[in-house]
């Protein structure tokens, strides 16, 4: 009888397992498909679902938290995605949250992402409804890509012309092989450089100046802040404007003055016209004045005849040697000079 | 018209045996039950296969790892074998492996046992003695068999698959974990209920067959050899018509 108990035991340990394995498998199954916890269902129109089918999964940033239960047409340009999702994340899921179609790897099952939208929302409830993002259509990708690489054919040949006419060009190359070219350029840089630095050493000056000028420093300074010298400048002014009040007086002083001259001078002119007195006579009368034209005339002749006289002297042996003797002091006189004149050029050089 | 003798044998034996599974369903369904041989019959079927089962599985599922590793390399998805592996057991080979093993342990043993007892004609002294010899041979031996062989596989699944887990431990790295993540992640309803309902049906071939053939196991010491040999060819060859059967009844869904 005892044997019959272990034996007993024995196969009720051994269909114990067996029920526990299979509980446990189904539990882990379940857990996949959300059927033994509690859920809710959401709905998304696509208009297209490109293969997506019941089973799928559903991925709310980048975690499994469900399945599609159903796709069915609504009409010729919806279909209807029906969502079953774990009950946790209608706790994280807004209602502005978008729903795109994607893949599980690069040729894996198709699977719904959803993804939340920035921006405040209610959390979702049971039977809500999300909006689908339109997927990423291969074909319209391909037809672009299409085009693309016919604008980069064109392209290509474009710059191979190009870079043939740079092969081709001598001064190009010449450039490009010139080996002073770059160090000139290094050295351009250098200056470039250099004078940037003057510049900037210029700038800070100046920014420390108008720095002191604003401080209310220097004379500038002084001139632009100091209120006192606003004041000893309205002075300044006020003492100019009387200086000038005086200098008007003084104008006018002199016209007076002026007018008392021209007084005079009329007068002066006057007694000069007037016959009385030597000077009037001299000036006015005009049988002296053919008098002294006479004189003037007589006294040309005179020195006319002078100089004749003058002439046969110098001929004259008895005179001769006298005149040579002055003509011979004449030129070492001239000689002299001329022997002073280049010592004093010397002595400068 | 004449058939051939061996095409008349063939389908006689085989409205014999449906006639059998009939009695079994009506015996089984009426007092009186023999509850305490029921018992016996399934620690002797279930519990004392468990052994064999466990060694062939484990096996079972250390090999297919390490089998499919070298293709799955090719295409750089080694990461996919837990997966491959999972779907791989769950679906057909721990069903089917342990059936076959569960068929030449089993099958064979109860095709002996009742030849014998019919040889020796201790299945008559039975009748005599007001034992209903089908209830407590046939019905209980089938039932156990029933009853037994899903959980067989069960338990022959989870081993399987801890072979599988040191089969990849061989060359990668993972954990437990990871690794029955990794199986239950692409496991559905689809792939564990048909498997577990044909292991039912699996079962009850094993039994049934093995219980006909020595039923009407023919006399002498050849008899009793003959009938344990064929039922263990004939319910193996059961076996792979009731999984072809249930691959295209689940296909449907």
């Amino acid at each position: 009888m005892a044997k019959k108990i272990i034996e007993r035991v024995k196969l009720g340990i051994f269909v114990m397992a067996g029920l526990a394995l299979l509980i446990f498998a189904l539990f882990k199954l379940g857990q996949n498909r959300s059927l033994f916890s509690s859920t809710i269902e959401l709905k998304t129109h696509f208009h297209n679902v490109g293969g997506l089918v019941a089973g799928n999964n559903i991925r709310f940033a980048g975690i499994n938290v469900g399945a599609v239960k159903s796709v069915k047409i609504v009409n010729d340009t919806a279909i209807e995605v029906v969502m079953i999702m774990d009950d946790d994340v209608k706790n994280f899921i807004r209602k502005n949250a978008r729903v795109s179609l994607g893949t599980d790897g690069i040729i894996g099952n198709r699977i719904l992402n959803i993804n939340p939208e920035k921006g405040d929302a209610p959390f979702v409830q049971s039977g809500d409804f999300l909006i689908s993002v339109r997927d990423i259509d291969t074909d319209a990708m391909l037809r672009t890509l299409d085009r693309s690489n016919q604008n980069i054919a064109e392209i290509t040949e474009d710059l191979q012309v190009t870079l043939r006419r740079f092969a081709q060009s001598p001064q190009l190359i010449k450039l490009l092989e010139d080996e002073t070219m770059s160090t000139n350029i290094i050295q351009s840089f250098a200056n470039i450089r250099r004078s940037t630095d003057e510049i900037h050493s210029t700038l800070a000056d100046m920014r420390s100046i108008v720095e002191d000028v604003k401080a209310g420093e220097g004379s500038v300074g002084k001139l632009l802040r100091d209120t006192t010298l606003s004041a000893g400048l309205n002075e300044a002014v006020l003492r100019i404007q009387t200086l000038e009040d005086q200098a008007e007086k003084i104008t006018h002083d002199i016209d007076s003055v002026v007018l008392n001259l021209n007084a005079v001078v009329s007068d002066i002119d006057q007694s000069v016209k007037g016959t009385d007195g030597p000077l009037g006579l001299m000036l006015n009368d005009s049988v002296t004045a053919r008098q002294l034209e006479e004189f003037v005339v007589n006294l040309n002749a005179s020195s006319e005849l002078l100089k004749v006289n003058m002439e046969a002297m110098q001929s004259n042996f008895l005179l001769k040697g006298y005149f040579k003797d002055q003509e011979k002091a004449e030129k070492k006189a001239r000689k002299a000079a001329e022997k002073k004149a280049k010592k004093a050029e010397r002595k400068d050089n | 018209m004449r058939l051939p003798e061996d095409t008349r044998k063939f389908l006689y034996e085989t409205g014999d045996i449906a006639r059998f599974s009939m009695r079994f369903f009506q015996e089984a369904f009426h007092p009186r039950y023999e509850v305490r041989e029921f018992f016996h019959q399934c620690y002797v079927i279930g519990y004392q296969s468990l052994p064999l089962v466990a060694l062939t599985a484990f096996i079972m599922g250390f090999v297919l790892t390490m089998q499919l590793r070298p293709s799955l390399v090719i295409y750089g998805v080694e990461s996919m074998i837990p997966s491959m592996v999972g779907i791989a057991i769950v679906r057909e080979i721990g069903p089917v492996i342990t059936a076959l093993i569960f068929a030449g342990k089993i099958g064979s043993s109860i095709g002996a046992e009742l030849g014998s007892m019919k040889v020796t004609e201790q299945i008559d002294a039975m009748e005599v003695s007001g034992t209903n010899p089908f209830k407590y041979l046939v019905v209980t031996r089938t039932m156990a068999a029933t009853l037994m062989l899903p959980v067989l596989i069960i338990l022959g699944d989870a081993i399987s698959l801890y072979g599988s887990y040191l089969g990849v431990n061989i060359w990668d790295t993972t954990t437990l974990t990871l690794f029955f993540t990794q199986v239950f992640e692409f496991l559905t309803y689809i792939d564990l209920v048909p498997a577990f309902t044909k292991s039912f049906f699996f079962g009850f071939a094993v039994g049934i067959i093995g219980c006909y053939k020595g039923y009407h196991s023919e006399k002498g010491t050849e008899g009793v050899g003959s009938s344990a040999n064929s039922a263990v060819v004939v319910s193996s060859v059961l076996i792979f018509v009731i999984d072809l059967l249930a691959v295209q009844i689940s296909d449907l869904f």
